[in-house]
This record gives C-alpha cells, sequence and structure tokens, in this order.
C-alpha cells in the first residue's frame, strides 16, 4: 500500500556499489556461522550494541561491526533493555530490562563484564542510562517502587561506580534519558506510568497519569523545566537530541484504541510541539513507539513501531515524512556516521537506511537473534 | 471496504437475488478479511454480554446472600462466582481493545500472585478499622478488585475458618464491593467493545492482532496456567498454587472454559480467514485439534490438586497438556504463518 507515494514494501535491495564489497560476507553467510550478515556490505564506522535473546531462549548483549563481524558476546541470565558508552570508548554499560535489578559495566573492547550494580532497597532501575560529558558520572532513571516516586541515580565511574547521588523527580517512570548538547542539562522521558515489581507489569495508574518531558540542571538534578504532552495517557518513554539542541520523544499511548493521538514529540527552544502523520502511517503505530533516534546535524529522524511492523523516516525540522518501511517488530535505531540509520528488529532482520538514496534501504541484514527496542 | 458492502446490498436488491449479492461481495479489498473481524466481533460481543449479565448476577446473589444467609444462598453464590468466573476465562484470550484501558484485565483476575497479595489484601482490608466501600475496594489496587478476592472470600479454606469469614458485616462489605467492582468493569468493557465495533472492522491490523491474542492465551496456558503447576517450569515440582483458581478448585475447569472460549469465540473467525487463504485443511486441523483437546477434560476433575497428586491422573493431565501444546503449535505454526501472522520480540512484549 502506497502512501504518499513514499511506502516500501520489502522487496530485495537493489544492488549497490557496495554490493562490489560483499564477496567475504556471502562467504560467511552461507557458512552459516554469522551471528549478523549483511547482503551487501555496510560503510565503515558503523557499530551497534544490543540486548539480544538468544536462539536457546537465553540473553545476551551482543556488539557488531561494520563487516558483520560479531565482536563480542556476553551471555547475561535476565533480558536487557538499553545501555550507553563512555565517552571514550571504554565502559559499556548494559542495563536489565524493567524492573531492573542490576547494570553491568563491560569491557568496550573484549566484552569482559567488569562491575555489577544493584539497585538501592525498594528500588529498580528502568533500563537507561547516559554518562556525563567527562564520562565521570553515569546518570541512571529508577523507581523508589513502594512510593513509586521516580529517582535518577548517580553513579562516580571512577570510583568504581559507586552510587554518589540520588535524585528525587517529582514524577513517575522516568525512562530514557540524555544529555544536551552543551552537558548542562539531562532530558528525561517521564512515563507517567506507575508499576510495582509485586504487580508483574500491571501499569497501576492509566487513570492518573501525568508524563511529561523533564529538563534537569546536570549537576544538581534541579527541574528547571517541564512539558507536557497534549494527552495524560500519552506516555513519554525514548528520546534523541540533535546539535541544535530539538529534543524529540517517542511516546506510547494508553488511552482508547480508537483514538489516534501524535506519537512523536518535539521540544526546541522551550516549546513542546507534536508531530502528525499522515493517517495511514498514524493508524499503523498501534499506539506504540519503541526507539528513536536522530542525525545530530541533519535533524532526519526515525521511529520504530514493532506493533505496526513499520519504520518511519521523517525530516525534524519540517515534520514531513520521508518514507515509511515496512520491517516486522522493528526495535532498535541508531544514527550512523555517515548520515545513515541502522535498524533491527526482534525476528533478526536488519535494515540500513542510505543517506545518499533517501533513506530507502541500502542493505539487508539477517540475523538468527532476537534484537531488544534499543542500539546504542 | 464498507462501500462494496454497501454496493453489495444495493445490488442484491436491484437483482433480487441473495446468491448474487454474496458473488458481488467477494472480490473487493479484502471481504473476506472484513468478515472474519465482523465475525470476531460479532462473537467476542456474545461473551462480553454472558460475562456482563453474570457478573450482574453474582453482584445480586452476592447482596440477596449477605442480606439473608443460608446454605441455599451460600450455594447459589458459589455458583453464580463460578458462572462469571468461567465467562471471564471464555473472553480472557482478547488482549486488545477497551479490556487494555485502566488494565482492565488484571482488575478481573490479578494473576499470577506468587507474593498472595490477594490475601494479604483482604486480611488489611478486613483488620482494618475504616469501612469497606466500592471506593476503598478500588483505592486498594487490582489485587483487590476481581474475581480472585471474590474467590478468597468464598472458598479460602484457612479463611473459612476465621471469625471473619462470611458472613461477617466486613466479608460482606468486601463482598458486595468487590462484586459491584467486577460488575461494573464487566458492564463496561462490554459496552465499549460494542462501541468499538466500526473502528474494528475497519482496521486491517486487527487481523493479526486478534489471532496473536489467541497465540498468546494459548502459550499462557501452556506455560503459565498448566506448565508451572505441573513442575514443567521454573520451578520443576508439582505445585497447585502455581496455577489459578486454586482456592475455588477450578482452575482445570477453568482452562477448559478458555479453551472452549476460544472455540466458540475465535475459531469461526479464523476459519473464515483460512478458507480465504484457501487453508481449509488447516482450518479442518484446527476444528479436529479443538474438539479432541476440549474431550480430554471428560476424564479430568475441576480442580488441579487432586490430579497433581495421583500419578495416573497425571498421566491423563499430561496427554491435556501435550495436545494444548500441540493445538498451539497449529495455530502458530500454520495458521498464523499461512496468514503472514507471527508473534514478534518487542511487538508483543517491549518496554
Amino acid at each position: 500500500m502506497a502512501i504518499n507515494g513514499l511506502m516500501e514494501k520489502t522487496s530485495p535491495a537493489p544492488i549497490s556499489r557496495r554490493a562490489l564489497l560483499a564477496g567475504s560476507v556471502h562467504c560467511l553467510l552461507a557458512s552459516g556461522l554469522m551471528p549478523l550478515s549483511w547482503a551487501t556490505a555496510l560503510p565503515d564506522a558503523i557499530a551497534a550494541l544490543g540486548a539480544v535473546r538468544l536462539p536457546d531462549g537465553g540473553y545476551a548483549l551482543a556488539a557488531v561491526n561494520h563487516q558483520a563481524e560479531t565482536l563480542w558476546t556476553t551471555p547475561f541470565a535476565a533480558r536487557c533493555h538499553g545501555g550507553c558508552t563512555s565517552p571514550d570508548g571504554n565502559d559499556v554499560v548494559l542495563f536489565e530490562r524493567r524492573p531492573g535489578w542490576s547494570f553491568q559495566v563491560l569491557n568496550g573492547a573484549t566484552g569482559e563484564i567488569q562491575q555489577s550494580r544493584l539497585p538501592e532497597a525498594e528500588e529498580h532501575f528502568y533500563g537507561h542510562g547516559v554518562f556525563s560529558p567527562d564520562g565521570r558520572f553515569l546518570y541512571a532513571t529508577a523507581s523508589h517502587y513502594e512510593s513509586g516516586q521516580g529517582r535518577i541515580a548517580v553513579f562516580d565511574a571512577r570510583e568504581g561506580y559507586r552510587r554518589s547521588a540520588t535524585w528525587a523527580l517529582d514524577g513517575i517512570g522516568p525512562h530514557q534519558l540524555e544529555l544536551s548538547p552543551d552537558g548542562t542539562q539531562l532530558i528525561v522521558a517521564l512515563g507517567g506510568i506507575q508499576t510495582h515489581p509485586d504487580y508483574d507489569r500491571v501499569k497501576l495508574n492509566l487513570d492518573k497519569m501525568d508524563p511529561a518531558l523533564l529538563f534537569l540542571d546536570r549537576l544538581t538534578g534541579q527541574e528547571q523545566s517541564r512539558h507536557r504532552p497534549s494527552d495524560s495517557q500519552l506516555s513519554c518513554r525514548h528520546l534523541a537530541v540533535s546539535n541544535d539542541a530539538v529534543t524529540y520523544v517517542a511516546c506510547q499511548y494508553h488511552g482508547p484504541e480508537w483514538q489516534q493521538p501524535p506519537l512523536i514529540g518535539k521540544h526546541h527552544n522551550g516549546q513542546w510541539t507534536e508531530m502528525t502523520l499522515p493517517a495511514a502511517l498514524q493508524s499503523r503505530l498501534n499506539h506504540y513507539l519503541a526507539s528513536i533516534a536522530v542525525q545530530p546535524a541533519s535533524d532526519i529522524v526515525v521511529v520504530t513501531a514493532p506493533r505496526g511492523g513499520l519504520v518511519v523516516v521523517l525530516d525534524g525540522r519540517s515534520g514531513n515524512v520521508i518514507r515509511g518501511i515496512d520491517l516486522y517488530d522493528a526495535a532498535g535505531v541508531k544514527p550512523t556516521d555517515d548520515g545513515g540509520f541502522l535498524v533491527s528488529s526482534g525476528t533478526g532482520d536488519w535494515v540500513w537506511l542510505d543517506p545518499g538514496e533517501d533513506y530507502s534501504i541500502g542493505s539487508r541484514g539477517t540475523s538468527a537473534w532476537a534484537w531488544d527496542n534499543h542500539l546504542f | 471496504m464498507r462501500h462494496s458492502l454497501c454496493r453489495a446490498v444495493f445490488l442484491s436488491a436491484l437483482l433480487g437475488t441473495q446468491t448474487l449479492s454474496v458473488a458481488i461481495a467477494e472480490p473487493q479489498d479484502s471481504p473476506a478479511e472484513q468478515n472474519a473481524r465482523a465475525l470476531w466481533h460479532e462473537n467476542i460481543t456474545t461473551g462480553y454480554q454472558a460475562l456482563a449479565t453474570s457478573a450482574q448476577a453474582l453482584s445480586d446473589t452476592a447482596t440477596l446472600y449477605c442480606n439473608a444467609p443460608s446454605e441455599h444462598t451460600r450455594q447459589s453464590l458459589e455458583s453464580h462466582w463460578r458462572e462469571a468466573f468461567s465467562n471471564w476465562q471464555a473472553v480472557r484470550f482478547v488482549d486488545f481493545g477497551p479490556i487494555e484501558l485502566d488494565s482492565r484485565a488484571w482488575q478481573l483476575q490479578f494473576w499470577p500472585d506468587p507474593k498472595n497479595l490477594v490475601g494479604t489484601k483482604a486480611r488489611q482490608l478486613l483488620s482494618a478499622d475504616a469501612p469497606i466501600n466500592r471506593q476503598r475496594v478500588t483505592d486498594s489496587g487490582v489485587a483487590a478488585e476481581g474475581f480472585p478476592m471474590l474467590e478468597y472470600l468464598l472458598f479460602d479454606a484457612p479463611f473459612n475458618q476465621t471469625e471473619q469469614a462470611l458472613p461477617g458485616d466486613r466479608s460482606c462489605a468486601l463482598l458486595k464491593a468487590t462484586a459491584t467492582v467486577v460488575n461494573d468493569n464487566a458492564t463496561d468493557l462490554s459496552a465499549d467493545w460494542q462501541a468499538l465495533a466500526e473502528h474494528y472492522q475497519a482496521t486491517d491490523s486487527y487481523t493479526a492482532t486478534t489471532v496473536r491474542s489467541a497465540m498468546t492465551a494459548l502459550d499462557i496456558l501452556v506455560e503459565k496456567r498448566l506448565g508451572e503447576p505441573m513442575g514443567l517450569g521454573s520451578s520443576q515440582r508439582r505445585l497447585v498454587y502455581a496455577g489459578d483458581a486454586w482456592r475455588s478448585g477450578q482452575s482445570l475447569a477453568a482452562a477448559e472454559a478458555s479453551l472452549s472460549g476460544l472455540q466458540r469465540y475465535f475459531l469461526p473467525g479464523l476459519i473464515r480467514e483460512l478458507e480465504h487463504a484457501d487453508q481449509r485443511g488447516i482450518a479442518n486441523d484446527l476444528t479436529d485439534q479443538f474438539q479432541a483437546t476440549l474431550a480430554r477434560f471428560d476424564a479430568l476433575p475441576d480442580d488441579l490438586a487432586s490430579v497433581l497428586e495421583d500419578d495416573q491422573r497425571y498421566a491423563q493431565l499430561q496427554n491435556l497438556y501435550i495436545s494444548v501444546q500441540q493445538l498451539e503449535q497449529t495455530l502458530a505454526l500454520q495458521a498464523a504463518v499461512a496468514l503472514g501472522i507471527r508473534q514478534g520480540f518487542n511487538s508483543s512484549d517491549g518496554d
């Protein structure tokens, strides 16, 4: 089904100049040994980390590079979610999926686990964290689940990730957080949904949600501004920030299914707006966005909608949709240094979106692993 | 698609032949899909209405019993709980639409409950001084609001030995308030589902959503509701408390009600969808498997406890387990695949 002539079906990627480089990859693909293989070689400088479920049902963090080589795979007992890499690349931090009972610090080059850190009593992590610009502090979203209070847990990386501070948020359910481009603020997607480990994954307060996008002073945790979405059941979960300090927010809607509120928020210069998609695309999101990424210089934005099997590329500045791409169980997305995007999925299918071809699929990859919602 | 139906009706009236109107309706966008969703919507409406009607009767009977406690009214109350609970089991597979509003599924049945929050909430509510009313129950959260709380009051053996047991004033207040919440939720659910009709039938993605809901329900039945208490899950030992409805001895009756609900409310729409995809063979296999699996319940009692303690009966339970597992595989690996529907990793349980 064409949407404004932009929808792209999952037909094989056209042979590109990169196919010339693909011989060795095909050999490896044929051998069946590669956890992630590409039909055509990818440009240099593409690498990604992602939490996976292995074919045997176990879980792991996998680091892959542009040559479709898995640099390392580190198994974990629990399903993991998001993570971050220290500015020098030495440390990789991986969070368990909500309710997260630990995060791990791994050696970025080898995948070896160096540290494991637990939350405080009556607290769990949400699955995301970010480093300070100098790499000294790690900020992680957390919940004091007995009270429901959202928190930012601060860890001192130079002191073995010692818990150095706890900042109480005025709100419930902080999820992904990122630094502002100048490093002075933490930008937090506050989901607004209360959960409790004793209650499985039940959403306990859907009738009283108060989600928001928060800007905090990075040094003190003090809230500097708060921006609420148009609907109180629009849960702000994930975000990405461009060089121009524009924050793009991916939401999940928990109201009636027959309503279709916009799921992408945009904050710039103190103003919150919401980006409306064409109706045919909007309805296919199924009220749920998993990941959002932005090319920091061009403000091209990509969101993934696993429940709709859809990836949407849009121009963040104008709000115009560039294309929709069918990708079953679309999951993680990461901007690549050449201006494109790498997108993973829960079925193991990957695509690389080519900036030189208007973000159409430049190459396809396959993997036997189920990739979780985020690449980092 | 609505246009095509209108045209079919118009032509039917014009030509005066019913057969022709059907033939004309077929080749449009995807009328079979629409018909499948129409059938699903109609069948689920029937299921939700049955739940609402029996929840009203349960609430009424709770009041009758508390006004005039007797062996007769108690039996009637327990019987109405079983009927309403069974009707809930029959539509429990529907995990989309208005059931998602305010976590209604969890409100109706908080489960699994490994920490026995239902028992804890009941003791807290009954032992406090504050009056027990509808507001107090809803303020207490999902563990207090549904069938398991009523089940605790009616069937929990240790509780029924205490002075707080029914028909004590506070127990009756909790019983009536909880039954009111269940009734309100069931009534709202039924009304909201009917209001969803147009959107459901007009939205293509609901076909996959509906099929996935049945796949998920069968997976939960195999892995959690049967597998865990049978000792096939993480615990590796037989444990009746790992199942649902163990207090009332209805674990297997509830499983049967869920399968029967899938057969009545889900299977007909799926068959229509499969026939449209020229997959009559798979439709027939599923029909046969549903019948054969449901027949296995004939050899088993309503409860799990007596089966888990008896190796001979446990063998019969294993046969049932395998049968449900095969049904799940036919649905997921044959029917869903034939329709191009897959269960996602993030799409079914993301964050």
